[in-house]
């Protein structure tokens, strides 16, 4: 293999890590520093994914609504606002309740956006997806690899803003009110914060981000169609998180791109080295590892998962009438 | 019309058994089981190696197309999905209640579990439909406009019946007063003398064995797959969610509703869209009356 | 007398960092009313919930009728008789009352009948109640259904935390009766209470816990004329607090 080549696969890796890595600090804000439990990471991002698709894409002969082909940068914009608004509805309707109904909510949503891509014909094109997508710099030169390398700046100068803002975000007073409700929620509401205002924030925020990375993957790989946003994805996204180390904007960047090295390189090594008529098992060992992983840092790192939750406020453990805890082991 | 309800009656019945159990493990457990659609497809899969094992293909009942032996095998498997189901609720769920682990730690290892049971599924019976017994549905005309086929009517005579007899088991004896007591404050349900883990224990029996009846009878009249399960967790989420969390008997009220909405949503044309119509009714409630249609404040 | 229940240098609380009780010795000998008394956050009730086995211990040992029972499970020291009612949420509120009596005894069936006929005689409302939800009483009817269901699993000691909290003074007091009434009929009683001298009065002997640690004890009587609590319980400054 001669440097061009290395280069290339290189490029072309760091850019899909860079989409990870984008959405995990989108979970990051939500997970990481609020404590909510999205489980539809991967419909926020298919959100995306397909608004900034539809608003820059051609006009398809077969579908009724899209195809505007506006320039590249306002597909970005769409992919947030729409991810945003998609998130706005659910975190407005669940946000006050239990936690269980937001991860309901979310999974649901997830469900949802893959029905649509799946069946609105008329708009996605179902399983044949949306093709000749625009992407930004492609034919400045005559090289592929330049085109990535600009394409990979994109990437970079997206998560480096995200992460200048989330960064100067979660310490000024507002992230100290978000830690605040995630350790303790009833103290936070005692100090007269609206906690519902800022779960919401934090709720959409962080959806707007992982939309935008699917705008940014859309554009990049020119093609999309429903078996792109599988669930699978939004597991990969909290492993990232997990093993970068949750609450922190650095670690979540850094999961991204360590975890999706191991991912595709776990995939390359089964290619090459299982027979064809092997592969379909190979793909489920793999994703079963995925989850033992999860769960075993579930259950020997919680710190990683659960951080400071030893930090409870005392009034609320000593009241005499406090709420019941779950069934006794 | 009353066609497309009595059809969303059968989607109900099978909804509610599967729901029944979600509903249960929130209630004791506190927390919701995103894994409970992995335990419906394990219960229909085990149904189907029993049948296998037994050698004696489904049986048949009359013009029903399936009979005792599809029954015995079903009742194998549900012995063989709570035994699975207590082995994971041992080497995993039960961990992280000994360390306190929060509700979002158990929603999240529940949701790894289900992730691993699809896959596993796959690895052991491969990721191809599979059918229990081929048969023609030959539909009876029971009311002018209404027709139904008699396995259609056989599941909604099983269901019926799975309901009935938890509502005996929850009334009537000691585990069922015990189920009801730990649902409603563990603590003082052990201040009582109740063991919890005992408690814990018959609760994943339970829901596993409505479970295996829910899976078995779904893939009896769709196909098995491996998602089977994974595509039913919605239409069972909102059931419950609708219901009210928290009253079983409000789980198969919602079960109802979904199952008749989706029904309705093949009436008028949106078929491929049943799911997100189960999900736009647990928004609305949640909405208006979130603590669901017979559910109480909490 | 032989002492029914007798906790010896406890150290307790919810987590390891935060230990409510700090070594906290008090015996119950049979036959006895005992009241803790003491401010609140003194741990009161931190101390009873550790004998029930509801709080983890990480020093100290507690023996019930001379058997080791330090951190044993809450569902097994009640089958060997030890009955605790909690202040609040401590009947089922969906649940009927007969239910909610009931399951006090479900562990030992045979003798439910006999059981429940002692526990109306001395509750005679409780049987005209028998099928509505314990939800739907007044406070003073739910105090009855929860002390009701604690005498239900035939207690040698019955552990109650601020039995009168809430209730009418008229109610507190017909409480309190009833009390020497259980202890009468062979019944210890341990009671956490904030209204000292109702509670006093049918006690024989009392302890003083603040922060966690005993601060005296003494006959009822000596605590009723104890100027210290008097100070902490009859409106003057507190000598105590200050400390």
């Amino acid at each position: 293999m001669d440097f061009l080549s290395v280069l290339s696969f290189a490029v072309f890796f760091l850019i899909f890590a860079s989409f990870f890595s984008l959405t995990s600090l989108g979970l990051n804000m939500q997970w990481g520093f609020t404590g909510l439990f999205n489980v539809g990471v991967v419909g926020f991002y298919a959100i995306g994914a397909y608004t900034s698709a539809i608003v820059t894409g051609p006009a398809y002969p077969d579908t009724l609504f899209g195809g505007f082909g506006l320039p590249v940068p306002l597909g970005y914009l769409a992919a947030i606002l729409t991810s945003a608004l998609a998130a706005f509805v659910v975190g407005f309707v669940t946000l006050r309740l239990r936690e269980d109904y937001l991860a309901i909510s979310t999974f649901g949503i997830a469900v949802t956006i893959q029905l649509l891509a799946l069946n609105l014909q008329s708009v996605t094109r179902g399983p044949n997806g949306l093709y000749s997508l625009p992407k930004p710099f492609s034919g400045l030169s005559a090289s592929n690899l330049v085109d990535n390398l600009l394409y990979l700046l994109i990437c970079l100068a997206c998560i480096g803003a995200v992460y200048w803002a989330f960064e100067r975000m979660v310490r000024s007073p507002w992230g100290r009110v978000l830690r605040a409700i995630r350790e303790d929620e009833t103290a936070a509401a005692a100090l007269g914060k609206n906690v519902f205002a800022y779960r919401l924030q934090a709720f959409v925020l962080g959806c707007a981000v992982m939309g935008l990375a699917g705008a940014l993957y859309a554009n990049f790989i020119g093609y999309i169609s429903p078996q792109d946003f599988v669930p699978i994805f939004t597991f990969q996204v909290y492993v990232m998180l997990i093993v970068g180390g949750s609450g922190n904007n650095r670690g979540a960047i850094l999961g991204g791109l360590v975890v999706w090295a191991l991912w595709s390189g776990s995939g390359g090594l089964i290619a090459a080295v299982l027979p064809p008529d092997l592969q379909t098992q190979a793909a489920a060992v793999r994703i079963v590892l995925i989850g033992l992983i999860l769960v075993l840092m579930l259950l020997y790192r919680p710190a990683g998962i659960l951080r400071e939750r030893h930090i409870v406020s005392h009034e609320a453990r000593m009241g005499d009438g406090a709420r019941p805890p779950a069934a006794d082991a | 019309m009353m066609q497309y309800v009595a059809d969303g009656i059968v989607f109900a019945a099978i909804i509610s058994l599967g729901a029944i159990g979600l509903s249960m493990i929130y209630n004791i457990l506190r927390f919701a089981n995103f894994a409970q659609g992995e335990i419906v497809a394990a219960g229909a899969y085990f149904a189907l190696a029993f049948v296998a094992l037994l050698g004696a293909g489904v049986g048949a009942m009359g013009p029903v197309a399936f009979g005792w032996p599809l029954l015995v095998s079903m009742g194998f498997a549900m012995a063989a999905t709570s035994t699975m189901v207590l082995l994971v609720d041992w080497l995993l769920f039960r961990q992280l209640r000994d360390k306190n682990a929060s509700r979002i730690a158990l929603i999240m290892a529940a949701f790894g579990v289900s992730l691993m049971g699809r896959n596993i599924v796959t690895l052991a019976a491969g990721g191809d439909p599979i059918n229990y017994t081929f048969y023609i549905p030959r539909s009876i005309e029971l009311l002018p406009g209404l027709r139904l086929v008699p396995d259609d009517l056989a599941i909604i005579a099983i269901a019926a019946l799975s309901v009935l007899a938890l509502h005996l088991f929850l009334s009537r004896t000691t585990m069922g007063r015990w189920m009801r007591a730990t649902a409603e404050n563990p603590t003082l349900a052990r201040i009582n003398g109740i063991d919890t883990r005992v408690v814990i224990r018959w609760t994943w029996i339970i829901g596993a064995s409505l479970a295996t009846i829910a899976g078995t009878l779904q893939g009896h009249i769709v196909e098995l797959r491996p998602e089977m399960g994974f595509s039913l967790l919605l239409p069972m989420f909102a059931a419950l969610i609708l219901g009210g969390v928290g009253n079983v008997y409000g789980t198969v009220l919602g079960a109802i509703v979904v199952g008749v909405s989706q029904s309705l949503a093949v009436a008028i044309g949106l078929s491929a869209y049943r799911e997100a119509v189960a999900f736009m009714l647990m928004l609305a409630i949640l909405l208006v009356r979130p603590q669901g249609l017979l559910g109480e404040r909490e | 007398m032989t002492a029914v229940l007798d906790v010896r240098d406890v150290v307790a609380g919810y987590t390891p960092t935060l230990q409510i009780l700090r070594g906290v010795s008090l015996e119950v000998r049979a036959g006895e009313i005992v009241t803790v008394l003491g401010p609140n956050g003194a741990g009161k009730s931190t101390l009873i919930k550790a004998v029930a086995g509801l709080v983890p211990i990480s020093a100290g040992d507690i023996r019930f009728l001379d058997r080791d029972i330090t951190g044993m499970r809450t569902h097994i020291l009640v089958r060997q008789g030890l009955s605790y009612v909690p202040q609040t949420e401590n009947v089922f509120a969906r649940l009927s009352v007969e239910e909610n009596l009931a399951l006090g005894a479900d562990f030992d069936r045979a003798a439910m009948e006999e059981r429940r006929g002692q526990v109306l005689d001395l509750f005679p409302d409780l049987a005209r109640l028998g099928h509505l939800a314990a939800g739907k009483l007044s406070g003073g009817q739910r105090q009855m259904v929860a002390v009701g269901r604690a005498l239900m699993s035939a207690p040698k000691l019955l552990m109650l935390d601020e039995p009168s909290a809430g209730l009418s003074p008229k109610l507190a007091q017909t409480v309190f009766t009833q009390l020497r009434r259980i202890r009468d009929a062979g019944v210890t009683i341990l009671i956490v209470e904030q209204n000292a001298r109702a509670a006093l009065a049918v006690s024989d002997r009392g302890y003083v816990l603040a922060e966690g640690r005993e601060r005296m004890h003494g006959s009822a009587a000596e605590l009723l004329d104890s100027p210290e609590v008097g100070a902490l319980y009859l409106g003057a400054k507190s000598r105590l607090a200050r400390k």
